[in-house]
């Protein structure tokens, strides 16, 4: 009983410290201060990374309603029909709405749905080059009402964003490409990764 | 008993004391033992560790992104792939005659070109290469063009006026034999190319990550001559309406002997076909040469006009297939010579197919 009293006192005693490394707190410190810095500087680029990350979104909206229109032309539209897959973007509205032509060659029901890529993005001043009319036909093919034109493409932009980024449909092979425009340059790169 | 109860409380005290030593041994140095901190040793062992960690997590989401990226190339390239696969072989299905010529005959300028002609030479497609690869704005290393009328929005060919479109159709092919087109391979090498309407073709496509499974797909050209007047257009002719009658317009000889009219008879139908992109009907004359088994030597010379066939009575590895009789050259419309045992022997001129029991051939 003695025995153990005394052990519990000794351990309760202020112990003298002689600190030569880093503690906790420094290191918690460090962290903070790290932190404070990076997020000062990061809040001066999220602006930029924010918009196109939203352009980014938008592009895959659009190439992606762009895909589903040319599978849906591939897979229902018996080949050689006088049938096609209209698909409209508008340049102000941003809408992406799909119809048919001649109306009901096939069902309704097996159109892509409207989509807004201003709201499906979350880049509410997203803005596009110019309008389209992009139109599918059986086996996925895209064609044309001028029949010279060998590929479309529209050009979407947002005011935070220096970069442009380009949706390309060739024609007659429906390939659809993603490419940007740099800053400074005017041409889009489709080989950029 | 007393005893024995105050001794198992004692020896419950000096427990917990024990506990609590251990207890306050973790929390604060002990007795005696300096509180360092962590050295600057510790903490760059400690950062090397967390780098390494950190290094390995960011190698597998990577690895991760790259391979839904790499899955996502492949199966775009397949989809492409299988899309032009698709146009040409029904561009083919409706040819006269295909060939894969040493240069292209066209305007277009295409390397390596697959030439493919409509009926009446309505039209001609050419699929090859560009000189410049890849084209601006393609990732390459080689791109496939087609050069030849567009498509209407209603999927027709538009020949009108004769414009010829030049695009792109396929991008990311191997750079080093970007593709194959072969022919009549296999047991009809012996005929020369424009004899033929079968084709096989063989992409040979790459991406990022090296290069690919090959894409190979077959096509034919329609045997069935309503699809094939050749003929008239190739020596010249003009779109006629009008059939002549009878089977008179060629002629078939055994030595001396004149026996067109026992071993041919013409059929006459009626069909619509698009010309000058208007829907005509036409009246289209065929002649049909029937080939009697063991016939001895004969000579069978077709119209230049219209459509003529020749059925012969065995099969086709039953045959030797030449120019002429004393030449081995590759059978030609204009000469064309089948040999099965000392039976039958048989010398063509002007005629668009050979029909065996077991195939036929365009020529």
């Amino acid at each position: 009983m003695v025995h153990t009293d005394m052990t519990t006192r000794q351990l309760l005693l202020p112990v003298r410290q002689e600190p030569k490394g880093y503690t906790l707190i420094e290191l918690l410190m460090i962290v903070i201060v790290i932190s404070v810095l990076s997020g000062a500087f990061l809040s001066t680029q999220s602006s930029s990374f924010v918009g196109f990350t939203r352009l980014k979104l938008g592009a895959a909206e659009l190439s992606g309603a762009m895909a589903k229109a040319r599978d849906t032309a591939a897979k229902n539209i018996t080949i050689d029909t006088d049938c096609s897959i209209v698909q409209t973007v508008n340049q102000s509205t941003t809408n992406v709405t799909t119809s048919l032509s001649p109306s009901n060659c096939i069902s309704t029901s097996l159109l892509p749905s409207a989509i807004n890529l201003r709201a499906r993005s979350g880049a509410s001043n997203l803005t596009l080059n110019q309008g389209a009319v992009f139109t599918f036909r059986s086996e996925g093919m895209s064609t044309n009402t001028d029949a010279t034109v060998t590929d479309q493409t529209i050009r979407l932009s947002d005011p935070r964003s220096n970069i442009i980024i380009c949706i390309n449909l060739s024609i007659p092979t429906a390939m659809i490409r993603q490419g940007l425009i740099q800053q400074g340059k005017t041409q889009c790169d489709y080989t950029a990764k | 008993m007393k005893i024995h109860r105050r001794n198992h409380r004692h020896s419950r005290l000096i427990l917990s004391s024990l506990v609590v030593r251990e207890l306050l041994q973790s929390t604060r140095p002990r007795s005696g033992v300096k509180d360092r901190g962590l050295s600057l040793i510790e903490l760059l062992v400690a950062l090397i560790i967390s780098l390494v960690l950190i290094h390995a997590m960011a190698h597998i989401m990577v690895s991760e992104v790259q391979l839904t990226q790499s899955f996502e190339e492949h199966s775009n390239i397949k989809d492409a792939t299988i899309r032009v696969a698709s146009m040409m072989q029904k561009e083919i299905s409706y040819a006269s005659d295909l060939s894969v010529p040493a240069s292209d005959p066209t305007s277009c300028g295409l390397n390596d070109p697959l030439v493919i002609t409509g009926p009446r030479k309505m039209w001609t497609i050419v699929y090859g290469f560009a000189a410049q690869n890849p084209p601006s704005g393609w990732v390459g290393p080689m791109t496939l063009y087609r050069c030849g009328p567009p498509y209407n929005t209603n999927g027709n060919l538009n020949t009108a006026s004769g414009q010829s479109v030049k695009s792109v159709v396929l991008d990311k092919l191997a750079k080093v034999s970007p593709w194959d087109t072969v022919i009549n391979s296999g047991d009809l090498a012996n005929l020369s190319n424009s004899l033929s309407r079968g084709i096989k073709v063989q992409f040979n496509m790459t991406s990022v990550r090296g290069a690919l499974k090959p894409y190979v797909f077959g096509a034919r050209s329609a045997i069935n001559p309503l699809y094939a007047f050749g003929d008239q257009v190739a020596n010249g002719s003009t779109y006629l309406t009008t059939a002549p009658s009878a089977c008179d317009d060629g002629s078939a000889t055994s030595g001396s002997t004149n026996i067109l009219n026992n071993i041919c008879y013409q059929t006459v139908t009626n069909h619509q076909i698009i010309y000058n992109n208007t829907n005509q009907s036409e009246i289209d004359k065929r002649q049909h040469f029937y080939i009697a088994p063991n016939p001895g030597t004969l000579t069978v010379v077709g119209s230049p006009l219209f459509e003529d066939i020749v059925y012969l009575p065995n099969l086709k590895s039953a045959y030797t297939i030449q120019s002429t009789a004393s030449s081995s050259a590759q059978c030609t419309r204009a000469s064309c010579y089948v040999i099965s045992g000392i039976n039958e022997k048989v010398y063509m001129q002007n005629i668009n197919y050979l029909v065996f029991p077991d195939a036929q051939i365009g020529i």
